[in-house]
């Protein structure tokens, strides 16, 4: 079969670091073909080199047939594409997007609305509302739509379900098959390895190089150490007899909009606390508010004991927080971004050297506590992260998908460590998209349209569901889903 | 002392930017070496025409002592006023003065003897004190008076800016950084695990406003430097006066900042809101023009202008030897807007949506 | 033509969005106008006025009624010392000083030996204060020595009269002066440092990247950014001119449509230096920390805008040349305030022509199709 996109023998480099180093791949024509690798392996700029926007330092690579140094034009009429991290107009509302990119892209939204329309539809309750002002994983959606929007004869997708929910997941790759039946040739970067073995085929690239091209189950296979590892064991804590939160008819309201509709339920003192929900159910919502960010409209809730709306503060230097978006300073090095947190915290300034150098070692970081966070990769980013939650050793840490866009490897590393915090008595509450991380917990809450649907743990969920995991148990719930989301 | 970290933090930040230190240092010497030689209102070499209708020896012997002034240069000698006005037009001119003939028997006789002096008055300030030049030569009077140039006995106009430009670099670089400083949190994101901790609104605000306060002393020593040694120039009056008057003012300036800051939702917006602020405190504090000649309603705007107290500190100070007492009643209102500045700056910061 | 149109509503539309920058960008020309053409004045009036004086005679109350009467001066204080006087300087209670010589009323017809003491710190002002001040001891003392019994019996003595005519600013107002500067910072303002910032934002966001790989020309997409503020300063150009007719009276002399036209062109390299400093910066700061200091600055000080470009040493006047704004500022002055024909400022436009011609040419070249 004709190959439409070829590389061959591109290396890039950029300063000190090597991004891609004779890197080499065909892709051929009508195919879904996956990239999977690492954070920080060379997809991004793999994907910048072939859509035209990167010069590659060495080594050619051509798509549809053009150069991609001589010919870009003609590969821009080509090419749809979506980068790896949100790029919309968060000051236009989500229908003006649309509109803007059909329009750019010479097509009409109403000429191609049933390449979009399953995950379109959610979007459209709020097709006024400005981009910017949408949940994470609906941004996301927003962008999926906005690639989709026109018919390109190659797509290119970086990561485009980093922080979707593990149904409209499933709705994308559906219309992903569609558009390869129509003919289009598809190149898909993702962390997911459900996903991964939905592709035609995939590459496996580390460190710049790709180490392996062929299908699915076989580069699965050869390099499972890093992409299936096997599960982590962890026995159950939590005590059921003292519960740290207990949240009771808790409402938030944006306006008319009800983001949280009463919603009750208990945390218990030292588990791991799994709080699911499709995209815009109103977890992260809840979870501001838990964490004192946010005043809720309507109910009571307690952490620890403190009301979150009149004893905040208290809450607050008793708890740990990590949020979607990561949250250091990137300007500052690793150990400066420590010694800042503890400091507000207020552990005794004694104390801090050496126990920043014990955490340190603990998650490999030693050698590079002089780095710039912002030139750590994203597993590492969020590994510090967390240990800087729980530095000033809270009772209670919130984690907000902490471990979104890295590869499974990376995220059972960072598993590791919430259970070694839960030992130590710690207790988690953490929000995911991942389904194998919901199998990780000791109880998990399945929140649909503001409201907990189900709670319970994963065993008694599956057997409850007679479901084989928990993706099939969050598949039921959500699809009892009435309201379009946020 | 959750305080100490978080300057400690903010001086990092600052020192590990590419730009800022360096704008701290080169801002305010390129300010201070180039803009007081510009910013110069000096009337002198005005172009002036002169149309000799009479051409008699007191005319021409007018029109020497005009060439032989230190305050003209004589351009051209045009035949006619038209030809006069052309000049003024081709901006080869910027006043005229006709003779008419007969002028010598006028004054011979004893009479008046009228002359026409026409000025371009599109800078109004050039053109008054261009004719007032001149009619002190054609009419000279008064001799018996004395005149006194008190503190700036040169009539140097960079005596005149080069404190009141110190001001401007402090209200510039002190409120500029602060207005994009929290914001460019609240764009990165950082503001929320900072929202998250149990930090107090008054200790954050003021980890903020410190790093600035101290930069604000490192530019005015900069400043005092080079006035020093580029122009001579040294407080008359006590420098421990400027120094506790800078610190004062630079909390008012910063505490503006960060409540810009606070209310904006990108840097753009912040920038273009602080831009609107210095511009109005500037053209409004006396700097290029004085109070005294605006008109009413924008006199009582410049009561709330922080800038204005602290001009006139710095001009008094610095040129007039005022010693603490002479500026107390700036200095009161000044604190009073930096009382104010600070408890707004807190009440404006949120932490809780 | 459908894509490029969709991109300049989208450009609307991030500008409509932002209230705050809307309404600054409207209003900041207003305030500058009113600002400038009523308050930034630097008219003699209400000067704080010392006399001083030992002998509290008749004609010492004459001159200071005189010195008083007119709106120029306001005697605040009386004294006896002159270290008084000197007090009240330090404490800016003052900003004259007459010093009367003791026994004045018997100088009548002599020389009396008046001394005017002046706050200088502000040359310019104290120059023209003892000019006002000295004309009116003059003629006070005139009137003094009328009112002699016996007029001196000097010989009549030929003096010259003058006859002043103010061409242009009759009125002697700043806004004659201060318009076309305002018109040239505003339109620097609006269009460079707005259209950087909003093209170096795509980048920083990345949303630079989903356009690039668009079909459409790269070109293009820039050239549609240009779109809205180029009418927000068209926009802006109207209110100025507006309010200077209207408000400030201060008429449209010469050729309106030339006047048009060189603002037209001066906007057009304003947005072309816009574009400049996006394709060389790549943070929203930094590109407004270029072209805040590097762009405004200049435009302010060495553009003639306040201070006389004839005043300065040479080197700054040859650094002038450079900027856009002293040849914008020099043709509105001449061709909107003198009234001259747009004949005699040919050159000047010319300059600025050469400018956009370079500056577009840097701007095509130096802008990027790629990311790195």
């Amino acid at each position: 079969m004709q190959p439409i996109v070829t590389a061959n023998h591109i290396s890039k480099r950029f300063g000190k670091v090597t991004a891609l180093d004779d890197a080499s791949v065909s892709v051929n024509r009508g195919e879904i073909f996956g990239l999977i690798g690492p954070d920080g392996a060379g997809k991004t700029t793999l994907f910048r080199i072939l859509a035209t926007l990167s010069l590659a330092d060495a080594g050619e690579a051509s798509v549809a047939g053009f150069d991609v140094v001589r010919d870009y034009r003609e590969i821009r009429r080509r090419i749809g594409y979506m980068p790896g991290r949100f790029s919309l107009y968060t000051d236009l509302s989500v229908e003006e997007n649309l509109q803007f990119f059909a329009t750019v892209f010479n097509t009409t939204v109403e000429e191609n609305y049933h390449q979009i329309r399953d995950i379109y539809v959610q979007l459209e309750p709020f097709r006024h509302r400005r981009a910017g002002a949408l949940s994470g994983g609906m941004k996301q959606k927003l962008a999926l739509c906005c690639a989709l929007i026109h018919k390109p004869e190659i797509l290119f997708l970086d990561e485009p379900t980093t922080g979707v929910d593990p149904v409209s997941r499933k709705e994308f790759w559906q219309m992903l098959r569609h558009l390869r039946e129509e003919g289009i040739t598809i190149v898909v970067s993702t962390p997911f390895m459900d996903e991964a073995r939905r592709c035609d085929r995939i590459a496996f690239i580390n460190d710049g190089h790709i180490l392996d091209t062929d299908v699915p189950e076989a580069v699965l296979l050869r390099h499972k150490d890093i992409l299936c590892p096997p599960g982590l064991q962890h026995a159950a804590t939590g005590n059921d007899s003292d519960n740290i939160i207990t949240v009771d008819n808790l409402v938030k309201r944006f306006g008319s909009f009800t983001a949280v509709d009463h919603i009750s339920f208990t945390v218990r003192r030292g588990e791991i606390f799994g709080f699911l929900g499709a995209n815009g159910a109103g977890k992260t919502t809840a979870m501001r508010i838990l964490s004192g960010l946010s005043l809720p409209s309507e109910g009571h809730a307690e952490v620890m004991g403190y009301d979150v709306t009149t004893q905040s503060e208290e809450i607050k230097r008793r708890i740990g927080y990590m949020s979607q978006r990561f949250s250091l300073y990137e300007d500052l090095k690793v150990w400066e971004n420590v010694r800042l947190f503890a400091g507000i915290y207020g552990v005794p300034e004694k104390e801090i050297a050496p126990r920043t150098e014990e955490m340190l070692r603990e998650i490999g970081l030693y050698d590079r506590r002089d780095t710039l966070v912002r030139n750590l990769p994203l597993g590492w980013k969020q590994r510090l992260a967390f240990s800087v939650a729980i530095f000033h050793r809270p009772q209670l840490v919130f984690l907000d998908e902490p471990t979104g866009g890295v590869d499974p490897a990376t995220r059972r590393q960072f598993w590791e460590l919430i259970y070694r915090a839960a030992e130590r008595g710690i207790t988690v509450f953490v929000t995911t998209h991942y389904m194998d991380e919901a199998e990780y917990c000791d109880r998990i809450s399945m929140m649909v349209d503001g409201r907990i649907r189900a709670l319970d743990s994963p065993e008694r969920l599956k057997a409850r569901f007679q479901a084989k995991d928990m993706d099939e148990v969050f598949l039921r719930l959500a699809r009892e889903a009435t309201r379009q989301s946020d | 002392m959750t305080l100490r970290y978080l300057i400690e933090k903010e001086f990092r930040q600052i020192m590990r930017n590419s730009f800022l230190p360096r704008l701290i240092f080169i801002f305010p010497c390129f300010i201070m070496l180039i803009v007081p030689w510009a910013a110069t209102l000096e009337i002198e070499d005005l172009r002036i025409a002169v149309i000799d209708n009479d051409r008699s020896p007191k005319s021409r012997r007018l029109t020497h002592r005009i060439e032989n002034s230190a305050y003209f240069q004589l351009t051209r000698l045009p035949d006619s006023y038209d030809d006069g006005l052309d000049a003024i037009e081709r901006d080869r001119a910027d006043i005229l003065l006709e003779i008419p003939r007969g002028f010598e028997k006028h004054l011979v006789k004893g009479e008046e003897a009228p002359v026409l002096v026409a000025v371009n008055t599109v800078n109004g300030t050039k053109g008054m004190i261009g004719s007032s030049y001149l009619s002190q030569i054609l009419t000279p009077q008064g001799e018996d008076v004395s005149i006194r140039y008190r503190f700036n006995p040169h009539l140097d106009y960079k005596v005149f800016m080069v404190p009141a430009l110190m001001t401007m670099l402090l209200v510039m670089l002190c409120g500029f950084l602060p207005a994009l400083n929290i914001v460019s949190e609240k764009e990165i994101g950082t503001i929320e695990q900072i929202n998250v901790t149990p930090v107090s609104r008054f200790t954050f605000i003021l980890g903020k406003l410190l790093p600035y306060w101290l930069m604000g002393f490192i530019v005015l020593n900069i400043c005092i430097g080079i006035a020093r040694f580029a122009y001579g120039l040294w407080p008359v009056g006590n420098l421990l006066t400027i120094y506790l008057s800078t610190m004062i003012f630079t909390l008012v300036v910063s505490g503006l900042g960060l409540i810009i800051s606070n209310y904006s939702a990108t840097m753009q917006q912040a920038m273009f809101v602080m831009w609107f602020f210095i511009l109005i405190f500037i053209l409004l504090s006396g700097l290029f023009t004085p109070i005294s000649s605006m008109p009413q309603w924008a006199q009582y705007i410049t009561y709330i202008n922080p800038l204005r107290y602290f001009m006139e500190i710095t001009r008094m100070v610095y040129l007039k030897g005022s010693g603490i007492a002479d500026i107390l009643p700036q200095l009161g209102v000044m604190s009073g807007f930096a009382a104010t500045a600070y408890t707004l700056a807190i009440l404006s910061y949120c932490k809780q949506q | 033509m459908k894509q490029f149109l969709a991109f300049v509503r989208k450009e609307f539309l991030h500008i409509l969005r932002d209230r705050r920058t809307i309404l600054i960008l409207i209003g900041m020309p207003i305030v500058q106008i009113i600002l400038f053409g009523f308050a930034i004045s630097t008219e003699v009036k209400d000067v704080k006025t010392v006399v001083v004086t030992h002998s509290p005679d008749a004609d010492t109350r004459y001159v200071i009624d005189r010195i008083d009467a007119g709106e120029y001066f306001t005697v605040t204080h009386v004294v006896h010392d002159i270290r008084e006087a000197d007090r009240l300087f330090r404490r800016n209670e003052a900003d004259l000083a007459v010093v009367l010589p003791d026994n004045f009323q018997r100088h009548r017809t002599e020389a009396a030996g008046i001394q005017i003491v002046a706050d200088a710190t502000d040359p310019n002002l104290a120059i023209m204060r003892t000019m006002y001040v000295n004309n009116v001891l003059a003629s006070a003392r005139m009137e003094l020595q009328k009112t002699l019994a016996q007029p001196a019996a000097a010989a009549p003595q030929g003096h010259v009269r003058i006859e002043a005519k103010l061409l242009y600013n009759p009125q002697m107002r700043s806004a004659y002066n201060f318009v076309p500067g305002v018109m040239g910072l505003i339109l620097m303002l609006i269009c460079a440092i707005m259209t950087s910032v909003s093209i170096v934002r795509e980048k920083e966001t990345g949303t630079m990247e989903l356009l690039l790989v668009s079909p459409i020309r790269p070109m293009l997409v820039i050239v549609s950014k240009v779109v809205p503020y180029f009418t927000l300063s068209i926009l802006n150009l109207t209110t100025i001119l507006l309010l200077s007719v209207f408000v400030l009276d201060v008429p449209v002399a010469g050729n309106l449509m030339a006047l048009v036209g060189v603002s037209l062109l001066y906007i057009l390299v304003s947005l072309s230096l816009g574009l400049l400093i996006s394709t060389l910066t790549t943070t929203q700061v930094a590109a407004m920390l270029a072209s805040g200091l590097v762009l405004m600055i200049p435009t302010i000080v060495i553009s003639g805008l306040i201070f006389p470009i004839e005043s300065m040493p040479w080197p700054l006047q040859a650094f002038s040349c450079i900027i856009p704004a002293r040849w914008y500022i020099e043709i509105v002055r001449r061709l909107m305030i003198e009234g001259v024909p747009f004949a005699y400022v040919w050159k000047e436009a010319l300059v600025l022509v050469a400018m956009a011609v370079l500056l577009i040419g840097i701007a095509t070249r130096k802008f990027k199709n790629r990311l790195d």
